[in-house]
């Protein structure tokens, strides 16, 4: 249970700093010094060889609070700024004290094999998340229109998500059946002739960084949801960019995450050989047969902003892209402006339709 | 004198035979129901008759012809069989219309004469198609010729300011067309708006993902097998299809 608790303070004021999306630089948000995330990372390595006293007291707190199949979910941790108690569960690599707000990095859920190999830093603020979602409630013509007023924002949670990401040459070799079909006439009869073929195609295509989300307190299809991220902005892993922010360990390993990926990647390697076969009318595949080799995994932190909002005690979770804003979530239906919209048009496309065919018939 | 007497008295019978002949000549009627084969029944015929030779009368001597024959012929022979018909049965009259039925063929020509050819436009053969063919197919005899009678009396009536036949606008079916329309439009319309509301959908494809310029071919074989060869007969533009008539207007012929 000994997890060291990290936090940045400044070492101007001591007041505890963040990471701040728009400037890519840490800030002090007391008295505005800004640091690189270079420079953090020394303060980090000390703050690692600090002697962490408060350690003897968790495990007594923990003891007394806690029956044992919880203890090992959830863990107690003391505020290095306020002395305030934090809970978090097993996964929590990054949070906030909730009595004086100050950012956390629980270094050791990202030590070891837990540390991951890349991040790529929050391009987007919580501002940025908010117009969002306004923009994703507008233009919304079903969306009921109470929904924009009553519903309220419960949260904004700014989350590095751990992801695998996985690099693979896939070997395939696909056979298909195919036909050419060619038609004349004569005076009598109409003719059709089909030309019937084996096409194979065999090849390699390369893959790389095909992510596949792995936090099971994320939903998969939300994840994908936001994709794709520019891995060419992404950084060697610092701690100093989880600051301001929160951050799960993955609790599902690679050789677990694989299977998704392998799913993608075989569907991708099949639509790309078929679009290699030309010429014909149809294209069956027949066999199909594809290999990866040189497959790795890395393990990566994506950022993402998670918003929640309830409307008629029904809860509704968002997500956008820390990165590039893209903004999904479903959103609740409005059944009586689907029939108005329904009939409405019906009987407006009906009467117009109506009036040309009466014109054509007095026309022509 | 009583030579001159002889004389004056034969001419002037002379005078009336012969007037009495053309006068017999002058009041033929011309037959407008010709029964060959016997399908109508004495009454059936009688009634025709008089309808065909009433709307003659209402229509400033507009010739109606009902011909039910046993002539065995094929539909190209229909039209001008209707019309050396209609020309023999009525001393060479120059407007009527004509509906032949070769009940032993079960071929029909409604053929316009004269003037009447052009008033016949599509549109009045259509209606006239419409209404009377079906009795035919049914071996409803005297109620096709009734059906031509009324519906032409229809057309005429309508024609009577000298306007061209336009067939009634069928309110039922394009309102009904047009809300189908209007229903399917709309309903494209509603689910891409519905559509809008759901934006979570899982990937199933990593082509974002792919090493640009990757793809390597090693084998690119494409093996000819064989070949098969249908074919099917060409439909006869010619042919009327369920025995329904030719489209045109002024003469139009079917089998039933």
């Amino acid at each position: 249970m000994a997890n060291p608790l990290l936090e940045y303070k400044c070492p101007c004021c001591g007041g505890a700093i963040a990471f701040d999306a728009t400037l890519q630089k840490l800030k002090c948000p007391y008295c505005d010094t800004e640091f690189d995330a270079e420079t953090l990372k020394s303060y980090d390595e000390e703050l690692k060889s600090t002697p962490a006293e408060d350690e003897m007291r968790w495990d007594t707190a923990a003891g007394a609070q806690w029956s044992e199949g919880e203890e090992g979910a959830l863990c107690t941790y003391v505020c290095n700024s306020c002395g305030g108690q934090i809970v978090a569960d097993e996964n929590t690599a990054a949070t906030k004290c909730p009595f004086c707000d100050n950012p956390v990095v629980l270094t050791g859920r990202l030590a070891g094999t837990l540390k991951p190999d890349f991040v790529i830093p929050f391009k987007l603020d919580k501002k940025a998340a908010k117009e969002g979602l306004r923009k994703h409630l507008t233009g919304k013509k079903l969306l009921p229109k109470v929904f924009k007023e009553e519903n309220h924002i419960d949260e904004i949670r700014g989350v590095y998500v751990p992801f695998w990401l996985f690099d693979a040459d896939a070997e395939a070799n696909v056979r298909y059946r195919a036909t050419r079909i060619r038609t004349w006439s004569d005076s009598n009869y109409n003719y059709t002739e089909t030309q019937h073929y084996s096409v194979t195609r065999a090849g390699t295509v390369g893959f790389e960084r095909v992510p596949v989300d792995g936090s099971t307190k994320m939903a998969d299809d939300l994840m994908e949801s936001i994709e794709p991220f520019d891995f060419s902005q992404a950084l060697d892993f610092q701690t100093a960019y989880l600051a301001g922010y929160l951050a799960d360990k993955y609790d599902v390993d690679a050789e677990n995450s694989v299977d998704r990926a392998n799913a993608r990647i075989k569907r991708s390697t099949e639509e790309t050989f078929a679009s290699t076969v030309r010429g014909y009318a149809t294209v069956t595949p027949q066999n199909s047969n594809i290999r990866l080799n040189n497959g790795q995994a890395k393990y990566a932190l994506y950022p993402v902003w998670i918003l929640n909002t309830t409307w008629q005690d029904q809860k509704y979770t968002f997500a956008m892209n820390g990165q590039t804003g893209k903004f999904v979530g479903n959103l609740p239906l409005d059944k009586g402006a689907l029939c108005k919209w329904l009939f409405g048009l019906t009987a407006a496309i009906g009467t117009g339709a109506f009036a040309i065919l009466s014109l054509i018939h007095f026309f022509l | 004198m009583k030579k001159i007497l002889v004389i004056l008295l034969t001419l002037t019978l002379i005078l009336c035979v012969s007037l009495s002949i053309s006068a017999s000549a002058m009041d033929a009627a011309p037959t407008q129901l010709i029964d060959e084969v016997g399908v109508l029944e004495p009454d059936e015929s009688s009634e025709l008759e008089e309808a065909l030779y009433a709307l003659q009368q209402r229509k400033n001597g507009t010739l109606l012809v009902i011909a039910f024959t046993d002539d065995l012929i094929q539909e190209s022979e229909a039209e001008g069989k209707a019309f050396s018909l209609f020309k023999s049965h009525t001393y060479g009259t120059e407007s009527g219309v004509i509906f032949y039925v070769s009940v032993n063929a079960r071929k029909w020509n409604i053929q316009g004469i004269g003037p009447m050819y052009d008033l016949l436009n599509a549109d009045a053969m259509d209606l006239l198609e419409e209404r009377c063919i079906p009795c035919l197919e049914q071996n409803r005899f005297a109620d096709a010729a009734t059906e031509f009678v009324s519906t032409l009396e229809e057309i005429l009536d309508a024609t009577a300011d000298g306007t061209e036949y336009k067939a009634p606008l069928p309110w039922a079916q394009y309102l009904i067309g047009a809300l189908i329309a209007g229903l399917i439009v709309a309903g494209i319309s509603v689910f891409v708006m519905a559509s809008q509301l759901k934006s979570v959908r899982p990937q199933t494809a990593a082509r974002n993902y792919m090493k640009p310029n990757s793809l390597n071919l090693t084998v690119s074989r494409d093996l000819f097998l064989y070949r098969t060869v249908t074919r099917t007969p060409r439909p006869k533009s010619n042919s009327s299809s369920g025995g329904r008539g030719s489209s045109g207007g002024g003469s139009r012929s079917g089998s039933f």
